[in-house]
């Protein structure tokens, strides 16, 4: 009974030694990436620290149930921090400014840029994504044009498409445009436009602006480029799939849909094409950190952990399974960037592009999605041809005026 | 309108004329109504019945939408069937096994003027981004070999057989079985049907080069020799052929129709050509039990989702049953002070606040008690207030006689209660069975928020996890897949119960 007794407080007290870290993060295969990597890398690694981890995936809308749970206090010690939210989550105070406890120096800096706010860093880059130019080979060879290359400006990349829908006829098209700030911001940002001044306003009367306005939509004319919904698709991947639109504007996650759903289709990476006038590429960066709690018991267990996931051993196997692009200066130089297939050259144009240019960080700003939506309009007015390019931009200043005065 | 027969016209002729008149009502009313109702069923049911239809496709998202399913097709179904066969000995599940070899036609027209080369024949590697699993499976490209030979020419279009071979790679002779890699030590290792787990020898130059090419869960057929079990080769799941042709040919004609048609109509992939008939009619649907592999455990998520959801909408029945009838029963005929308190606060008042607003308590109290899985749920909905409601109308308007009968009978009011009026509640707990399962069947909301681990979703949350891929785009196929499954159930229950779901016991309670 005694000796029961004792075994019994022993392995109380070796249960309070262990110290458990939860990472909140995405669903879907998330889990499945994530707790490979618990068990690859961070378990070893641990083991003698008594640190036992635990992924907890956030299902459905991960910024709304991450904000329930930091709110009720309950959220994981280490969890994902999307860029595109973090102005609002920073805003809560809920998150641990990172200055001084991770050596930020072997990450791209326009990662680290992107997780800054004020001079404070809430979040290292897990992976991110940039916007290329994904082509269909096939039909640049039947229209006799060269495929886009990296020398590509705006001029000549519209020169080529024109010429290849003349080639082909009304069933093809060159250019695949979505609507979207979420494509088109990255033209604005090549002329060296500002999402926000520095009275956080947005200014969508800038020539600069209007410049890249006009050459996005210009695209349309003459049928040159399409909106997905004309060939029944969503998205410009679905644009792609149906092997009618030579070019779409996509990141790295169009290569697992194409290989999925028109495995046949020949399809070749080109950068972003510059502006004609700044000679420069705009880009945008997804991505996704990892964060700390401001409010861990553990922090120097979470520390470590997020030291782990973020270790070029970690980065290194995640980019030779495909499953992201690592985030580390370091591994431009991996084996996986100098293969030939269309990916892994995919691949290797993201990783570039994060460091080419106007390069920024997807995002919406503090109020939230809502702020790229009288841009959204003025794109679906006038690439339908409901409005001019003009009248499109001043509904859409005073929409935004009125937005931002909220 | 149905008075026709009172009409009493004067005349002979009048009358006549009147009553043939009257029929053509009859008849333009009975059109009406059938033709509202046809409206209403195809309203209904045609989203289920073109998600059903699209759920078979290739390409689900396919604009215009084609009725023409060579899935659906006798021909193709046959032929599936018959390569299936030929590449595994199965035209159930179909696949490539070792030693097997499946032919393959293809038809190419080279006009006059035209190149008249063959075609080029490759195989490709084709995996679908799998929801959970993150398994490389051996690909046929890696293993089978593939070759073309002409067959005959009619006119200017000239037939060409595709035969892929799968090799084997063991010299040993034996009893050939099958088995699953698990997590390798120094050599492969692999489990047998009985759970077995024994190393694998690499006898052949051939066998040997994939020693790390094969991952944990990958199928495989073993030989058992004298000395031990040798790799035979992976059991390849699909075998995705690519057809090309140069410009000016045209490719006129296969055994099954290609999946994907680029480059002008010059480049056919066939995404799987040893389908046997489950992966190719059934494709999506296999595919929702097959690819949602737990990685810890090897289990079919989606058959625990199916299973949780049965579990979830078994005990929400069970519960509203037994708790309803009891809380409806004495709320409508015990006296006992505080009842109309109770009524109106725990009854109707419940009912009024949206279920939202209780959420983050609930939540919290739920954590607290570390019932954040489906017993947690099933907690919070455990005693439907508008269940019992529906039961205490019911058990008013029964007639009191019964119970008086019973009291004289010497009945208590329990065995009133279950002997006496119980068993004349059956419509009215069938519509509460009913409207309870549907609703666990279908909860999304509680279960999106309480539900945690892969393996402990619903139904509804699993099916929502199948969207997330590809940046919220989807994979139409397995959603739609997904989807039908899930609707089959309630199908079922109301093709079965809906007699009795339309008789909400109106005639019934009258009957004592």
């Amino acid at each position: 009974m005694k000796k029961c007794l004792l075994l019994s407080f022993a392995l109380l007290a070796s249960a309070h030694a262990q110290t458990t870290v939860k990472i909140n993060g995405y669903g879907g295969t998330d889990p499945a990436v994530v707790g490979d990597l618990i068990n690859r890398f961070v378990k070893p690694a641990l083991a003698k620290d008594k640190i036992t981890v635990v992924y907890e995936p956030l299902q459905g809308d991960y910024n709304k149930s991450l904000t329930t749970l930091l709110a009720a206090g309950t959220a994981g010690d280490v969890f994902y921090l999307p860029a595109e939210t973090l102005d609002g989550f920073v805003a809560t105070g809920k998150v641990l400014p990172l200055n001084g406890l991770v050596n930020t120096s072997p990450f791209i800096k326009s990662l680290n840029t992107a997780f800054t706010r004020n001079g404070r860093l809430y979040g290292v880059a897990k992976d991110f994504n940039t916007l290329t130019l994904v082509y269909n080979k096939d039909l640049f060879d039947e229209a006799g044009v060269k495929y886009p290359d990296s020398t590509d400006t705006w001029a000549t990349l519209q020169t080529k498409l024109t010429t290849l829908k003349q080639k082909l006829g009304p069933d093809y098209a060159g250019i695949c445009l979505q609507p979207n700030w979420d494509r088109f911001g990255a033209f604005a940002f090549a002329t060296g436009w500002t999402q926000f001044d520095s009275k956080g306003k947005t200014n969508l009367a800038d020539p600069r602006f209007a410049d890249s306005f006009n050459f996005y939509t210009g695209l349309a004319r003459g049928k040159v480029g399409i909106q997905p919904s004309e060939v029944s698709e969503g998205w410009t991947g679905g644009c792609l799939k149906t092997g009618k639109v030579a070019v779409g504007i996509e990141g790295n996650w169009v290569v697992n849909f194409l290989r999925d759903n028109a495995p046949n289709l020949k399809f070749g990476t080109a950068l972003m094409p510059k502006s004609t006038k700044t000679g420069k590429r705009g880009n945008f960066l997804y991505t996704v950190g990892w964060a700390i709690n401001s409010g861990t018991k553990n922090r120097a267990a979470a520390l470590k952990v997020l030291n782990i996931l973020t270790s070029p051993q970690v980065q290194q196997y995640v980019l030779e399974q495909g499953l992201a692009i690592p985030s580390r200066t370091a591994l431009t130089s991996n084996a996986y960037f100098k293969k030939t297939d269309p990916g892994a050259v995919n691949s290797r144009l993201v990783f570039d592009g994060a460091d080419d240019g106007n390069v920024r960080a997807f995002t919406f700003g503090p109020q939230g999605t809502d702020w790229s939506k009288p841009i959204n309009e003025a794109l679906a007015a006038v690439l339908s041809g409901q409005k001019s390019a003009a009248d499109a931009l001043k509904k859409a200043q005073a929409d935004m005026n009125a937005f931002q005065s909220r | 309108m149905t008075a026709a027969p009172h009409t009493a016209a004067p005349r002979p002729l009048a009358r006549s004329a009147q009553d043939r008149w009257l029929a053509r009502r009859r008849w333009a009313r009975a059109a009406w109504l059938y033709a509202f109702m046809l409206v209403m069923s195809f309203v209904f049911l045609g989203p289920f019945v073109t998600g059903a239809l699209s759920s078979v496709k290739d390409n689900p998202n396919e604009y215009p939408p084609s009725l023409k399913i060579p899935q659906l097709t006798p021909q193709y179904i046959a032929r599936a069937w018959s390569l299936g066969a030929q590449g595994s000995g199965d035209g159930w599940q179909g696949g490539l096994t070792p030693g097997r070899s499946v032919t393959f036609d293809v038809t190419v027209a080279s006009p006059a003027g035209a190149p008249q080369a063959p075609p080029t024949v490759a195989l490709f590697p084709y995996q679908p981004v799998s929801l959970v699993a993150t398994t490389r499976l051996a690909q046929a490209r890696d293993y089978a070999q593939v070759r073309v030979q002409p067959t005959g020419q009619t006119g200017n279009a000239r037939r060409y057989r595709v035969t892929v071979t799968s090799p084997v790679l063991t010299k040993q002779t034996g009893e050939t079985v099958r088995a699953v890699l698990t997590a390798p030590d120094a050599n492969l290792r692999a489990r047998l049907r009985g759970g077995q787990v024994v190393p694998v020898m690499l006898d052949t130059p051939e066998a040997q080069a994939r020693q790390y090419d094969l991952n944990e869960g990958q199928p495989v057929e073993l030989v058992r020799g004298p000395a031990g079990y040798s790799l035979r080769g992976p059991l390849l799941e699909r075998t995705p052929l690519q057809v090309d042709v140069q410009r000016g040919q045209a490719i006129t004609g296969s055994t099954l129709p290609p999946s994907d048609r680029q480059n002008f109509g010059r480049s056919f992939a066939f995404r799987n050509v040893t389908p046997g008939l489950l992966g190719y009619t059934l494709s999506n649907y296999r595919r929702a039990f097959n690819e949602t592999r737990d990685p810890k455990s090897g289990r079919s998520l989606f058959l625990s989702w199916v299973t949780n959801s049965f579990t979830y909408a078994f005990l929400r029945v069970a519960a509203g049953i037994l708790f309803c009838s009891l809380a409806g029963y004495a709320l409508a005929r015990l006296t006992f002070p505080g009842r109309t308190l109770i009524f109106f606060s725990a009854v109707l008042f419940v009912q009024m606040v949206p279920s939202q607003v209780n959420l983050v308590s609930n939540y919290v109290l739920l954590k607290d008690l570390n019932l954040l899985n489906l017993w947690g749920l099933w907690l919070s909905g455990l005693v439907p207030a508008g269940g019992v409601f529906l039961m205490k109308q019911f058990f008013e308007g029964m007639p009191r006689e019964l119970e008086e009968s019973a009291a004289i009978d010497g009945a208590g009011t329990f065995t009133t209660f279950l002997r006496v009026m119980l068993p004349q509640a059956g419509p009215a707990l069938i519509a509460l069975a009913i409207t309870q399962f549907q609703g666990a069947w279908n909860d999304f909301f509680w279960p999106l928020v309480i539900l945690r681990d892969n393996a402990s979703f619903t139904l509804t949350v699993g099916l929502s996890n199948f969207r997330e891929l590809y940046g919220g785009q989807g994979d139409y196929g397995l959603i739609l897949a997904g989807a039908v499954l899930s609707a089959i159930p309630v199908i079922i229950l109301f093709v079965v119960f809906q007699r009795y779901f339309v008789d909400t016991g109106a005639d019934s309670a009258v009957k004592g």
